[in-house]
């Protein structure tokens, strides 16, 4: 049986040191590499976090800068159709302006027609009697009406005293006139003047203007486009 | 705490003494490069460069180096493209691995080369992995290992034809040359992109089961395989079907037993960590079947010198436990029974279980019961046997006065009958049963 144990020279040492190092250093390496693998990993998914949360706050942005302008662009589109339609009300308002004011200077023509104009003030006259139902009661005229009007008061009184059964005196008023410039038409007082009532031709047009508003509209302007219900 | 003379980690790792006995053959048999010169094989420049650095020591190549490493690497590459004759190749290659295992930065002026030509120079070595040789396509993969991992943008080149030629080297007779295989896929699967790539390539990963399994490697290769398994795994969808596939669990657990070596262990536990980690639902039953608990149980009594392993022990253990505990719940349970399909799963050995839900047993007309007593008369599964008779004796022990009711439906009778079953394991379950059943018998 031979020995196998004897004292190792240089070389040998040398040589079992250089196998040891060489050992270590891969021991080390490796176990190194396993650290940088978990590291690199870490930093993968830390910055896939990162990265998210990032895209998310810049899609958020971006929507909110979205939505911001759609509401701009609605605004602006909102002011736009309010100016045209301001426009639109704007020249409708002109036109029926235009429309009363030639109506206005048609109402001078109205009395040129005597027995139609006779007519009318009886039965403004008539209408004011009614409303005032009073005993007594005087009438305005203008100084050129005050032939007509008597006539007109005749007739008027007759139909009111048929209908209502009750007397009435109705006179001119000495006193008091409706201006030159006036288009014709009664007022009609009572009871010391305390009791006014504006028939003049001025005053109906004015009430016909409210009352006939609506039906004016359509016949210049058509149907409102939107309306869905008619009487 | 920045200390310049610790060295980085090297991104491609991959040496053995069997290449570097080859390199040192090669490097004894000196290339008359003059010669080259004179039949126009190579220009004047060329020639200058080249006896710059042959045969110089290794300050001589660094001086040289950094001025010039630029030039050398558009010189190797164009020699390399060049010049066929074996003998030559193999002493670019071993040029081209001098230049980058002093520093493998340099290997930036190589990827510079496909700015100009997308298919240099990693076609240059990808060709020369068909070369008739022992030595070329060794280090040439060696070279094109480290230039795939520093990469800066996507390759223009596929890597399934680079992983199925490492695949066919996994295959090979030499453990040699398998060995380099091994670390050259330690260092590539280092890159994230590149894992799922080594997962699809096929029969890449079943030859490394293989490996493992049936090839009987050294603790060092087991070390480098399950390295590469702890890599891959650090894919979702990789950690979700592995286990599935190879039954890699208790394969693992088998070698973290018998590991002498910590850094096996280290590994193992490692992969272990990323399967619950990253699918945590496809691996926890079986890692609890495979009663990978007790083992960590086991090892975290144990001392180690690395803080890693402890931690990761550790948070196998709380995740094993916490999903020990909730698996046990009685509707898992029930479905089970119902289903007909028994298996071990963690409700039925566990003491705390039964004792909580052993009265569940007895409702709804003692349902649970009758599909135990008709599964223990009817099933061929002797599996499914003994389970059963396992069931119905906790049944007895945790409530005594199930006994009767037993003995009505016939179970009684069946358990004992199956004492003298064929399978050990079968009448090992009913003895143990009838065992139970017998005992309070005086009370």
């Amino acid at each position: 049986m031979s020995h196998h144990t004897r004292a190792l020279n240089d070389e040998e040492v040398l040589n079992e040191m250089k196998k040891m190092v060489a050992f270590i250093n891969q021991e080390a390496i490796e176990k190194a590499r396993e650290i940088k693998v978990k590291a690199d990993e870490e930093f993968n998914i830390e910055k896939a976090k990162l990265v998210r949360q990032e895209s998310n706050n810049i899609e958020a942005t971006y929507q909110r800068k979205i939505k911001q302008a759609e509401i701009q662009k609605k605004i602006t589109q909102s002011n736009v159709i309010n100016k045209s339609r301001l426009k639109l009300l704007q020249a409708r308002q002109q036109y029926l302006e235009e429309v009363f004011n030639e109506t206005v200077s048609q109402l001078i023509k109205v009395p040129q027609d005597n027995v139609k104009y006779r007519d009318i003030l009886k039965n403004l006259i008539l209408q004011g009697l009614y409303q005032l139902m009073d005993e007594q009661v005087k009438v305005i005229v203008k100084k050129s009406d005050v032939d007509l009007a008597n006539n007109a008061i005749q007739a008027a009184s007759q139909n009111y005293k048929e209908t209502t059964k009750r007397d009435i005196i109705v006179e001119i008023d000495k006193e008091n006139n409706l201006p030159d410039d006036s288009a014709g038409g009664v007022i009609l007082t009572s009871h010391f003047g305390r009791i006014r009532i504006n028939n003049t031709l001025e005053e109906r047009l004015v009430l016909a203007q409210e009352e006939l508003l609506p039906e004016i509209r359509v016949l210049l302007f058509g149907h409102s486009p939107n309306r869905k219900h008619f009487h | 705490m920045n200390d310049d003379s610790v060295p980085d980690v090297p991104l491609a790792f991959v040496s053995n003494s069997y290449l570097d006995e080859l390199t040192n053959n090669i490097r004894s048999r000196p290339i008359p490069w003059d010669g080259y010169k004179s039949a126009d094989l190579i220009s004047e420049d060329e020639l200058d460069l080249l006896k710059k650095i042959d045969k110089q020591s290794s300050e001589q190549l660094k001086m040289v180096m950094r001025k010039d490493a630029e030039k050398y690497s558009e010189l190797y590459v164009t020699l390399l493209e060049k010049l066929k004759r074996p003998d030559t190749v193999q002493h670019i290659l071993i040029f081209v691995s001098d230049m980058l295992s002093d520093d493998e930065q340099r290997v930036k002026f190589f990827h510079k080369i496909s700015e100009k030509d997308a298919n240099l120079p990693y076609r240059t070595f990808l060709n020369l992995f068909n070369v008739d040789d022992e030595f070329v396509p060794l280090m040439s993969a060696k070279i094109l290992t480290l230039l795939i991992v520093s990469a800066p943008k996507a390759l223009p080149f596929d890597l399934d034809e680079f992983f199925r030629w490492i695949t066919l080297k996994l295959k090979s007779n030499n453990p040699n040359v398998y060995d380099l295989a091994v670390q050259i896929l330690d260092s590539t699967l280092r890159v994230p992109s590149y894992r799922l790539k080594l997962w699809e390539v096929s029969q890449a990963v079943d030859t490394l089961v293989n490996l493992l399994k049936v090839r009987n490697p050294t603790p060092q290769m087991q070390y480098q395989i399950i390295f590469c398994f702890w890599l891959l795994t650090f894919e979702r969808e990789i950690s979700m079907e592995f286990n599935k596939k190879y039954d890699l669990v208790p394969t693992l657990i088998n070698i973290a037993k018998a590991a002498i070596k910590e850094k096996i262990i280290r590994v193992i536990i490692g992969t272990f960590r990323n399967l619950v980690d990253k699918a945590p639902e496809a691996n926890l039953p079986a890692m609890l079947v495979a009663k990978l608990l007790n083992f960590c149980e086991n090892l975290s009594s144990r001392k180690w010198s690395d803080n890693e392993i402890v931690e990761d022990i550790e948070f196998l253990k709380d995740r094993l436990q916490e999903n020990f505990h909730s698996l046990t719940t009685f509707d898992e349970y029930a479905s089970e029974i119902s289903s007909g399909m028994l298996q071990w799963s963690p409700p039925h050995e566990s003491d705390q279980f039964w004792r909580q839900n052993v009265a569940k047993l007895n409702e709804k007309d003692y349902e649970l019961l009758r599909i135990l007593a008709r599964l223990l008369s009817q099933s061929n599964d002797n599996i499914v046997l003994a389970i059963a008779a396992h069931d119905l004796g906790q049944y007895v022990k945790y409530y005594p006065n199930g006994k009767k009711f037993l003995q009505e439906i016939g179970a009684k009778q069946r358990i004992m009958e199956l004492m003298t079953h064929d399978d050990p394991e079968v009448r090992y379950r009913a003895l143990i049963a009838v065992q139970k059943y017998m005992t309070h018998a005086w009370v």
